[in-house]
């Protein structure tokens, strides 16, 4: 694994030397003829866990579902940013591809966006719950999905209640939501994707690649990116602390 | 994936068919716990591909165990008044009725088993046969250690106390100002007590005097809390022969080296977390955990310390 990572590191850094690296949405990102489209509905949730606080949150559906046969999930977080068609993510297109060639599972998407504490009158600020709710360690967020919004989804749609059925991704403090609430339950999701993560001390993050080190392995598959040129602020150097995590995954052998 | 863009989208969009691919390869071949890498870590403690075993369920309030010379495991069951017995094997009996709602117990080196009865507020000593005396009282406590004189140490948290009771029962304060004592267990060679302090993340180290008496306090045991509280909630504790303190708290059984530093976390059973950890076994080669309601245990490396057979620990790397 650490030869393969090395691998890509190599080539990448160099290719980005030669011609100045440019990444461009590939074919799986486009919408293609004759590919079956899911169904987007857009829903709002006023939490109980995140007390006083509105989102909006879509669920995909994929074409190929059925209420016989019971769905995988994958959380995304910033959700109304990943689910645009004509955003930078365009997940729906990439998950109608990828599902239709066989290449992911039957998969109910759940893209979320962080609750806000609305203003009780125009002259006064929202409480905005993003850094809260997604940079903090511990196990608040996942209770929030498992507690709250993959009950609500249940409610509608068959999806499994095995873990190994369900994946979470975030970009941002979203990827470190994302890797935070799988490795502290580990019982609800063993799939984590994981795009320029904020594991720097915004609220902490900067200690879970340690927490990691130190504690008995989970069964997790964790996919992390980084650029070499990401920020470097006050709370950290976004590119060091994506390698410390990826060095701890690799310590306990993940 | 290493790339070369800012704090941006572009790399992550445009290698997310590839992640998803990734994270969902061989489904639905399920994502396995790692292979052990080595030694090291947290298998420098655990046994590779061991996980908890649930022995017995649906107690009120596991609030303390202990272990007696033959390896048997003792456990109160406080809220239903008894304490029950684990043999070897692993199988769980009742060992005493009408336990008087003890909470703290502990095997003394004299072969008896001391239990701090929280309904009748006093401490008494059971001898093999069940029979019972009294050790002191007019007093109430949760936890308490035995040492190798057969004297007490039990905490008093409501009156942020802990005291001490020599062989011939005789009791004083000798710790009177920590926030909220819980956990007390005396060190591998019986120099040290250790009190821990679950409203915050330490767990204190005192020098004991021939007399009882606690000198050169040092908050000296830093544990890890969650994110979303600075308190450890840290209950019982124990020690092994290599002078390595392992901790109840909520995050887990967390693994204390002797420089006071955690070295490993072992993950609780449940998620909420676990309230006393404790060796047992013939070989004390058994590590039990209960979470108040359960008793859960699982073959571990190293060995538990017993205050009948002080050892001194090797002197640690720093």
């Amino acid at each position: 694994m650490r030869r393969i990572a090395f691998f890509v590191f190599l080539v990448v850094v160099s290719a980005a030397h030669l011609s100045g690296e440019d990444y461009v949405l590939g074919p799986d990102s486009q919408r293609e003829p004759g590919v079956p489209r899911g169904t987007i509905t857009q829903q709002t949730w006023t939490s109980k866990i995140y007390p006083g606080t509105v989102r909006d949150y879509w669920i995909y559906v994929p074409a190929q579902y059925s209420a016989q046969k019971p769905a995988c999930v994958m959380v995304f977080q910033d959700g109304g940013g990943m689910v645009a068609e004509t955003g930078s993510w365009r997940a729906p297109i990439v998950f109608d591809n990828l599902i239709h060639k066989g290449e992911l599972p039957v998969t109910i998407g759940v893209f979320i966006n962080p609750g806000v504490l609305l203003a009780a009158s125009p002259n006064q600020q929202n409480r905005y719950n993003r850094s809260y709710e997604y940079d903090a360690l511990g196990d608040r967020y996942a209770r929030f999905l498992a507690e709250e919004i993959l009950p609500e989804v249940a409610k509608h749609y068959s999806i499994s209640n095995d873990p190994n059925d369900y994946a979470i991704a975030g970009a941002s403090s979203g990827g470190i939501a994302a890797l935070n609430a799988a490795w502290n339950r580990s019982d609800v999701f063993h799939r984590v994707v994981s795009f320029i993560g904020s594991y720097t001390n915004l609220r902490g993050g900067d200690t879970l690649a340690a927490r990691i080190r130190k504690t008995e392995p989970k069964p997790l598959r964790v996919f992390l990116q980084d650029g070499r040129n990401d920020q470097d602020i006050y709370a950290g150097n976004w590119f060091l602390g994506n390698e410390e995590v990826f060095s701890a995954l690799q310590y306990v052998g993940l | 994936m290493v790339g070369t863009e800012g704090h941006n989208a572009k790399h992550g969009a445009s290698i997310l068919p590839d992640a998803l691919r990734w994270v969902w390869k061989d489904y639905p071949k399920p994502v396995a716990k790692p292979e052990r890498v080595s030694d090291r870590g947290v298998y420098a403690i655990l046994e590779p591909g061991k996980d908890w075993e649930l022995l017995g369920q649906g107690y009120q309030l596991t609030a303390d165990s202990a272990v007696d010379k033959d390896g048997s495991v003792y456990f109160t069951d406080a809220r239903n008044n008894r304490i029950h017995k684990i043999d070897a094997k692993g199988k769980i009996t009742v060992w005493k009725e009408g336990s008087g709602g003890a909470h703290g117990i502990m095997s003394g080196p004299d072969g008896r088993l001391y239990a701090g009865q929280h309904d009748r507020r006093r401490i008494v000593a059971y001898t093999p046969d069940g029979k019972e005396s009294v050790v002191t009282d007019g007093v109430q406590t949760h936890h308490l250690a035995v040492t190798e004189r057969n004297e007490v140490y039990f905490a008093d948290a409501p009156n942020h106390r802990v005291w001490f009771v020599d062989a011939t029962g005789r009791k004083r304060v000798v710790l009177g100002d920590i926030g909220w004592p819980r956990g007390v267990r005396v060190s591998t060679d019986q120099s040290l007590l250790v009190v821990a302090d679950p409203h915050t993340k330490w767990v204190w180290s005192f020098q004991i005097q021939r007399d009882g008496s606690l000198i050169n306090a040092q908050p000296f045991y830093r544990l890890e809390t969650p994110d979303d509280s600075s308190e450890s909630e840290a209950g019982g504790m124990t020690f092994d022969t290599e002078g390595f303190l392992y901790v109840a708290t909520r995050l887990g059984v967390q693994v204390c080296d002797q420089p006071g530093r955690v070295v490993a976390i072992i993950n609780p059973p449940r998620s909420a977390g676990v309230s006393d950890v404790f060796f047992g076994g013939p070989n004390m080669q058994w590590l039990y955990v209960t979470d108040g309601d359960n008793v859960y245990r699982r073959p571990v490396k190293r060995r538990g310390a017993v205050a009948w057979n002080p050892v001194k620990p090797p002197q640690p790397r720093l």
